[in-house]
């Protein structure tokens, strides 16, 4: 053993700050040889020893470290990597192109990758998440209940003989009540709660208790809650809350982050115990037992519910809309909560993904094409003793700048669209809230670039680790002469080219019909006008909730809201908008039979009680006779209709009166958009302030405003809050602001769309164009030859065009198959499309073919430009 | 400037100035140990011949390559004439020291 320790040696190695470590080496060496010769231990020993006492000496200040050898790898590295962004700025067209191509491609991947992870993987925050289940039964045959839940006998059954769960707690939630806020009546959502449901998520107050079985008045509320209703400075417990009629003591307040069963839940009331003895439907959460599954959670109910008492075949249809033996499920709370928008999310992401691979093929393409340009000067490099190595790290560097200064780039736009994401989402993909630009979301940008970054170098670095250095400093054009050989299989790249571009078209296609399905949303005639509109729920806190607001208290009102400013004009009705058709309450309407014995035929339709303003008001359109005027009240039954109601139930039969009213004039059909059933009959009768409103049914105030609808708001806040203060609005919104966020997610898609279809568009410019510019780099000299046997430029460039656009072509049609059989699952989300829409499956390849001529006119054009004597006596 | 490193330094030119033409490295070190009866880490060695490198008190250089270092020269030093005064300055010094030591031991040998 007469070599020193490696290890040690390495170690030497690196002590750059030890003067003359050449030397220093030596010495240890013929020292550690001189003793081996005896004592190979001891040498060892030695040799340790001094390199470790070394290791506290440094070279004086000053002194010349020149004689210290080569600097270590890794400083070579970095000198290398600082080089390469010379390079890159030297020329920066195409290095602006990748980097902006990486940013767009990291911001998309990124966001959504987010977005992903908020929503599908983040832990829910209550203890033990991944134990809690929702359980919800059905039968066979049903369409599933209204709301999903157990019934009362199988929970019953359940929970004194459970061994799969550890609890099973029933609530019920999303119960709207009124409560006397400080702006008047507010709704605020309340669920009713067993005291299990607190133990099960593990609630921790942050005051006082949650609720307890003996409990009947009590109520637990929300920390963000109490503090609108009862102040800040704490002083909560023991507060009285009138909620509907009731009054309950607050004997609790919870966290914000205490979100169950909807985030908005605000105020937690025992569940009355006839919930439990009664047959009825409850909603119901359980803790897993340790190391017990959903699915046996679900077996073990099912079990029970077959012991249950039986319940009657109407009771059961009326909730399950079948009868049977009953089905019981558990799924946990995430699943549940995500189980809508995960399809969704993951094919978004995994599409993105499929987009930024081909980016990157494209991108290490066009680098690639770039390094090929340079090959002599990369050649001359290893030649000098770089070694291959080193001009492959150089290539690598290259890329990873790149791929670093698109994720730079990214950073930004990343950071604004998830900070505007929870608006632009469709208002039901959940867990959007507290979305942000988070750590998580930087280390993805980090990780993404750094990805691409290195993607993006592997093919040129590969290439330049292959390079054959005589060849190509000897004679580079004497290497490939035939056309398709590149030095990178040609065929597969073709292969590529074909793919991104029919990739493209697929998009484009997509792209093509969720936009024309958006602009048919948009230009839909609704059948009103809705600028300007402003539209509430007018509620009240009564002696209980059937109670009606005074007459007296409406006319106020609609006389205080008619002054002022800004506001032109003031509507009520029973239906507030956007609920199936005109929406309202079915009811039985008779009218004469149209055979004129006399006899009375039913005439189902929707009602909507609304004020003479009503009509001018929402701009619905009168089509025949005249719609209610002030002068109408007092008289009873009168009727204004809409269109279908007229065609289906009166025929060509004059307007007029019958037995029962009279039907004055006949207004357009209304619809809601993107709504693709049939207008339902529909009929107006008059509201009269002067009976009040009836609260249960919904009365909605609508107000017209000249300016901005949102601007007016406060102001007819503050108006019902000044008639009376147990009034109050709630659903306060603009009709433009609801009509936006139906259309919330069809414009997502068309957006998303139409930005994936972009890409994909400059991806494939940038593919074809780098590999028709590698191919012409590569071919210089046989388009010499080409030109010099008498071919002309026109047909040399004609030619390297044809070759391109012959793979964009068989890529279009390649697409436009692909899109043919992918559109049957885009149908339904397609609103007056037809799924084969001719215009858009001839606009898409059509796009693809110009942007693709374009791209490639470049190295036709230099390839024309070739000049023959330089081509052929090139060295 | 530190005492001690004076005093090595002094002892690197002592050794030096012994050994010759051949001082290189590992020479030098060897000497050293030798000299002092401990041991000393070569890192020391170097740094120590650098600074008097920088001051102008020896001159480095590189030798032929030899077999048994790994293909590595060796580094030979020579004083230069300033070392030999420096040297000199030393001795007095130290002359003066142990004189001084020799007439105040009898006194503290008395107080014992």
């Amino acid at each position: 053993m007469s070599e020193p320790p490696r290890l040690a040696e390495w170690l030497l190695a690196r002590l750059r700050r030890l003067p003359d470590t050449r030397y220093l080496a030596g010495d240890l060496a013929e020292g550690f040889v001189k003793r081996a010769a005896t004592n190979p231990r001891a040498a060892r020993r030695w040799y340790w020893s001094q390199v470790m006492r070394s290791l506290w000496h440094r070279a004086p200040a000053g002194h010349d470290t020149t004689a210290a050898g080569p600097p270590p790898r890794v400083a070579v590295l970095f000198r290398e990597i600082l080089s390469a962004r010379r390079f890159l700025t030297r020329r920066p067209g195409p290095s602006l192109l990748t980097v902006a191509t990486i940013a767009i491609g990291i911001t998309a991947t990124s966001t959504l990758a987010s977005i992903t992870y908020a929503v599908l993987y983040r832990p829910l925050p209550w203890p033990h998440a991944d134990r809690l289940v929702s359980v919800w039964e059905t039968r066979d045959g049903g369409t599933g209940p209204a709301r999903a839940g157990l019934m009362s006998g199988t929970f019953n059954a359940w929970r004194d003989q459970a061994s799969t769960v550890d609890k099973l707690a029933p609530y019920i939630g999303k119960e709207p009540r009124t409560v006397q806020g400080p702006d008047g009546a507010e709704l605020v959502d309340t669920a009713e709660a067993s005291p299990d449901l607190f133990a099960i998520l593990g609630a921790v107050p942050v005051a006082g208790r949650t609720l307890a079985a003996t409990d009947t008045n009590a109520a637990v509320v929300s920390e963000p809650f109490a503090r609108r209703q009862f102040g800040e400075g704490g002083h909560w417990l023991g507060r009285m809350l009138n909620l509907d009629s009731r009054s309950y003591i607050v004997v609790g307040v919870l966290p914000a982050s205490f979100a169950f069963p909807s985030p908005d839940t605000a105020v937690w009331v025992p569940l009355a115990s006839s919930r439990l003895t009664d047959v009825s439907l409850l909603s119901a959460v359980a803790r897993l037992a340790p190391g017990a599954t959903p699915a046996q959670a679900a077996a073990e109910g099912e079990a029970r519910a077959r012991q249950a008492p039986p319940v009657a075949d109407g009771i059961q249809k009326l909730f399950f809309r079948a009868a049977g033996p009953p089905r019981v499920h558990a799924a946990t709370l995430r699943d549940v909560a995500t189980r809508d928008v995960r399809p969704t999310l993951v094919a978004a992401l995994a599409g993105v993904l499929l987009l930024l691979a081909t980016a990157v093929v494209s991108l290490a393409g066009l680098q690639l094409a770039r390094a090929s340009e340079r090959r002599r000067e990369l050649a001359i490099r290893a030649a000098m003793g770089a070694g291959r190595a080193r001009v492959a790290t150089l290539l690598m560097a290259e890329a990873l700048w790149l791929g670093l200064a698109g994720g730079l780039v990214a950073l930004a736009p990343t950071w604004w669209l998830l900070r505007l994401a929870p608006r632009w989402l469709p208002s039901d993909v959940p867990r959007v809230g507290g979305l942000s630009f988070d750590v998580a979301s930087f280390l993805i940008v980090a990780a993404t670039a750094t990805v691409i970054g290195v993607l993006v170098g592997v093919l040129p670095s590969w290439h330049a680790v292959r390079l054959n250095l005589s060849a190509v400093i000897a004679d580079e054009s004497r290497a490939p002469m035939g056309f398709r050989t590149g030095p990178a299989g040609g065929r597969s790249r073709r292969l590529l080219l074909v793919a991104e571009t029919g990739i493209a078209v697929v998009l484009l296609v997509a792209a093509g019909l969720s936009g024309r399905t958006l602009v048919n949303l948009a230009r839909e005639d609704l059948g009103y006008t809705p600028g300007h509109l402003a539209v509430a729920r007018l509620i009240g806190v009564g002696a209980n909730r059937s109670a009606r607001i005074a007459p007296q208290d409406l006319k106020a009102l609609m006389e205080r809201l008619d002054h002022l400013p800004g506001v032109t004009g003031v509507a009520l009705s029973t239906a507030l908008p956007f609920q199936s058709n005109a929406g309202g309450m079915r009811i039985d309407f008779r009218i004469p039979a149209p055979d004129g014995s006399g006899q009375q035929v039913p005439a189902p339709a929707n009602e909507n009680s609304v004020t003479p303003s009503y009509f001018d008001l929402v701009g619905l359109r009168l089509i025949t006779g005249r719609v209610f005027t002030d002068n109408d009240y007092g008289r009873q039954g009168l009727f204004v209709v809409n269109q279908t109601f007229a065609r289906r139930y009166l025929g060509d039969r004059p307007l007029g009166p019958f037995d029962k009213g009279e039907i004055i004039g006949v207004v357009a059909d209304t619809r809601d958009p993107g709504d693709g059933t049939p207008v339902e009959p529909q009929i107006y009768s008059l509201f009269d302030p002067a009976y009040g409103a009836p609260l249960q049914r919904p009365a909605a105030l609508y107000v017209r405003s000249s300016g901005n609808a949102t601007a007016v708001l406060p102001m007819v806040r503050a108006a019902v809050h000044g008639v009376d203060d147990r009034l109050g609005l709630a659903e306060l919104t603009t009709i433009s602001a609801q009509l936006s966020d139906m259309i919330a997610r069809p414009r997502l898609y068309a957006v998303v769309a139409g930005v994936s279809a972009g890409f994909a568009l400059l991806v494939a410019a940038i593919g074809l164009f780098s590999v028709l510019w590698h191919a012409v780099t590569n071919r210089t000299r046989e388009i010499g030859v080409r030109t010099a046997l008498g071919a002309t430029p026109r047909a040399i460039g004609r030619h390297v065009l044809a070759e391109g656009l012959g793979a964009a072509a068989i890529g279009a049609a390649a697409g436009v198959g692909t899109s043919a059989l992918l559109v049957r699952y885009l149908a339904t989300l397609l609103y007056h499309v037809a799924s084969h829409d001719r215009l858009v499956f001839a606009a898409a390849p059509a796009a693809l073919l110009i942007v693709a001529t374009a791209a490639c006119l470049i190295p036709a054009r230099r390839a024309a430009r070739v000049d023959p004597v330089d081509a052929l006596r090139a060295p | 400037v530190h005492p001690n490193l004076r005093e090595f330094e002094t002892l690197l030119l002592l050794a030096i100035g012994e050994i010759g033409p051949e001082a290189y490295g590992l020479a030098i070190h060897e000497r050293l140990e030798a000299l002092t009866g401990r041991s000393i880490a070569l890192g020391q060695i170097y740094t120590g011949l650098a600074r008097l490198e920088q001051r102008g008190l020896v001159t480095g250089t590189e030798g032929e390559t030899t077999v048994g270092r790994g293909g590595r020269a060796r580094k030979f030093y020579r004083l230069r004439p300033a070392a030999v005064a420096v040297l000199r300055a030393s001795a007095d010094a130290y002359a003066r020291l142990a004189q001084q030591i020799a007439a105040a031991l009898p006194g503290l040998e008395r107080s014992r």
